[in-house]
């Protein structure tokens, strides 16, 4: 069935009117055909799957067609915002979810700054984009109507000028009059490291969003003014009050995040021995890295759309020696992920190159976890001498890394090789051999730096995450606290089960994971930021009480704790019902063969890697407690209930 | 003697270095006065290794150097 017949036919189930106050409009956009059509999410899907990456979750479910390939204009592309968003402190999130031509699973990526929240704030919950433009097309949405605009006078444009021609053409400012998602010159060229920008450094990043989008010759989408009626079933300004206190209040956020941001986590796992160093082959780097040596290039923060917090810091090297004094001297970020993938992972030791090379990319548009990945598996089998491009790969050769990535952005001689990132075998640029030392699990590679042989919650998280080596999915961050590692009557409390104090043992990590990856999953369909959201990095901050009532608030919809715990639980459901048409099985939740049969050379922790006998073992209990079947997929009384929903 | 290195919000007016005899971490905690006010997020180093687990009953030599470190893994 085409995309269009799918489409008619889940328009005809859904609903013409709004099922609460606040809801948004699902509109799809076909943009072929210059078509529009709007419809309402029905009040059983929402209280299945909330909002966010939950009803997108429903929406791809319901209108792809496994046959084609993910790049095929008849696979949509699905902006989502969460339940919440724009209208709870801290949640200013969304998702972006499609299949994924970089992993071929699902792609499922969340960002934040101000466009999630500008669709909330104009009616429109999900935008649904399908079908290949004839010419580059730029879709402005204000007041509800839908203009095809000609993209062309912004075409070849990276970020940077971009977002500041948007803002001269449709006189306004970004966050303030106007929200924009956006691809980059690496969009345009198909460049699966490439994400789609939703502000100067947020970018809906995993899984290749940005070659996604401009195979539709999608440009970029804005969205302007606030002309959607928000006003809220119950009062909840009060409760809001509430939940910016409690961010506020928590340690994490007042002593690390509104300080120095995420950096601070590089100083943690490079002295645990776990800090991912030149593509995983080693596990510690230099202290020159530490947040506080950013401290000197740091001008301030800034934050997302009504946000208290404000984590992400600025930087500026301006009068830095040896750095050209060009648009790339000041920037936003980095986060934690960049240091770590434009530091050890590739060789690289100074500051002031990370901070450019973050610059850079942002500019470029590339997801820094995957294209740094890329370019450190390049890297390795340089090294190893298993490949011989016409550049100098040598670790820490900060010059070619630099030209690398715009030749990237182009697919420019060897940047078509790391612009087809996990991709390379099987595009041939490498042999087959190269595949032993890619970092990855269902295609993609992995998020963050950190070496998860020493932490088994953390690698049990990376092998079962649906979007595949990711851990923003369901990472038990708490597992590096020893305090909380101490106390097991609340880590009991915490995780509802018994999980051994040890970090590097199996028993019962399992059921950490199984809780973390339902509240994030639900924070994700609310809108929550993964950082101010309960279990990820503290057990203080809001999490389901503060959830169940403003959704209660906001849209009248009542759940209870266990009500919302287990629409966490169905949105897992659902990834894996996709994934299983897309092939993947339970030999896809693994982890890199290197952890497995290399150990940990440094710290309190050497010798440690992964045990496969007990990794499978765990793996079992995991989908046991997840009422999944031996294959990884729902058994089948719940899956005949999800399919109740999905196809009501 | 030991030699502690404490984090801004620790200090409570003490020097960012101090010195004492302990035998266990445990002994450093009721020293500074800090197991109430630490919370979650400040893990121990001993000579550079991040302790994960069993804290207070870490040993320690005179000559060690202990470090509290903002500790957080997701990011």
């Amino acid at each position: 069935m085409a995309i269009r017949e799918r489409v008619e036919s889940l328009i005809e189930r859904l609903s013409p009117e709004r099922q609460f106050p606040t809801q948004g409009q699902t509109i799809f956009v076909d943009l072929a055909h210059h078509e529009i059509r709007r419809a309402y999410i029905p009040r059983h899907v929402v209280e299945t799957f909330l909002g966010g990456r939950g009803v997108n979750m429903f929406l791809l479910h319901n209108l792809l067609d496994a046959s084609l390939e993910p790049m095929h204009p008849d696979v949509p592309l699905i902006f989502g915002t969460g339940i919440l968003t724009s209208l709870v402190p801290s949640a200013a999130r969304g998702n972006v979810t499609s299949w994924s031509p970089e992993s071929k699973v699902i792609l499922d990526s969340n960002a934040g700054d101000y466009f999630p929240s500008f669709m909330k704030l104009n009616g429109v919950d999900h935008l649904v984009v399908y079908g290949k433009a004839i010419m580059w097309t730029l879709l402005q949405i204000e007041e509800g109507e839908i203009n095809f605009l000609d993209a062309s006078p912004w075409m070849g444009m990276n970020n940077l000028e971009l977002r500041a021609a948007v803002e001269r053409n449709f006189r306004g400012q970004e966050g303030r009059d106007f929200g924009l998602a956006s691809i980059t010159t690496a969009g345009e060229n198909l460049v699966l490291c490439s994400g789609i920008m939703a502000g100067p450094k947020a970018i809906y990043a995993r899984g290749g969003p940005g070659a996604k989008m401009g195979s539709f010759r999608l440009k970029a989408v804005l969205i302007q003014g606030r002309s959607a009626d928000l006003t809220p079933a119950r009062p909840h300004k009060q409760r809001n009050r509430d939940v910016a206190q409690k961010l506020l209040n928590t340690s994490v956020v007042k002593n690390a995040l509104m300080k120095r941001g995420t950096p601070f986590l590089y100083k943690p796992s490079r002295m645990l021995g776990a800090m991912g160093t030149k593509n995983n082959q080693e596990t510690t780097w230099t202290d020159k890295l530490d947040a506080e040596n950013i401290d000197p290039f740091r001008p301030g923060m800034e934050g997302c759309f009504a946000c208290p917090v404000n984590c992400r810091p600025m930087n500026d090297l301006t009068g830095c020696q040896h750095v050209p004094q060009d648009q790339y001297i000041k920037g936003d970020g980095p986060e934690y992920v960049t240091v770590g993938k434009f530091g050890p992972n590739i060789g690289i030791t100074e500051v002031h190159q990370v901070l450019r090379l973050n610059n850079i990319c942002n500019d470029l548009g590339l997801d820094t976890a995957s294209a740094g990945s890329a370019i450190a598996w390049a890297m390795e089998l340089y090294q190893r001498g298993i490949i011989h491009p016409d550049l100098d790969l040598t670790w820490g050769n900060y010059d070619v890394i630099e030209r690398l990535l715009f030749m990237t952005a182009k697919r420019e001689g060897f940047g078509d090789v790391i612009a087809d990132s996990s991709r390379a075998v099987e595009r041939g640029h490498y042999p087959p051999e190269a595949l032993e030392y890619l970092m990855a699990v269902k295609g993609l590679t992995q998020s963050d730096p950190h070496d998860a042989r020493i932490l088994k919650a953390f690698a049990l998280g990376l092998a079962v995450a649906t979007r595949g080596m990711d851990h923003l999915r369901n990472r038990v961050t708490l597992e590096i606290n020893a305090k909380i590692n101490d106390d097991p009557g609340f880590k009991r409390e915490l995780y509802g089960g018994d999980v051994s104090a040890e970090p590097n043992s199996y028993q019962g990590k399992e059921i950490a994971v199984r809780r973390c990856e339902n509240i994030f999953a639900v924070g994700d369909a609310v809108g929550m930021c993964r950082f101010t959201t309960k279990l990820f990095n503290s057990p203080s901050l809001p999490g389901y009480e503060e959830f169940v009532d403003q959704v209660a608030n906001v849209t009248g919809i009542d759940l209870t704790v266990e009500q919302i715990d287990r629409v966490g639980l169905n949105i897992m459901g659902v990834e894996r019902m996709i994934n299983a048409e897309l092939g993947v099985t339970r030999k896809d939740d693994t982890l890199p063969k290197r952890w497995f049969e290399e150990a940990i050379g440094v710290g309190p922790y050497k010798g440690e890697k992964i045990d496969r006998k007990e990794f499978d073992a765990m793996l079992s209990r995991f989908y046991a407690i997840s009422e999944l079947t031996e294959d990884g997929v729902p058994k089948p009384e719940w899956r005949e209930e999800l399919q109740s929903v999905l196809a009501s | 003697m030991i030699t502690v290195r404490l984090p801004e919000p620790l200090r409570n007016g003490r020097p960012e270095v101090i010195t004492m005899s302990a035998a266990s971490l445990g002994e450093v905690i009721d020293k500074l006065g800090i197991d109430g006010q630490r919370d979650e997020l400040y893990n121990f180093a001993v000579n550079g290794d991040l302790i994960l687990h069993g804290e207070k009953n870490v040993q320690l030599r005179s000559g060690d150097e202990i470090e509290i470190v903002v500790a957080f893994s997701g990011g």
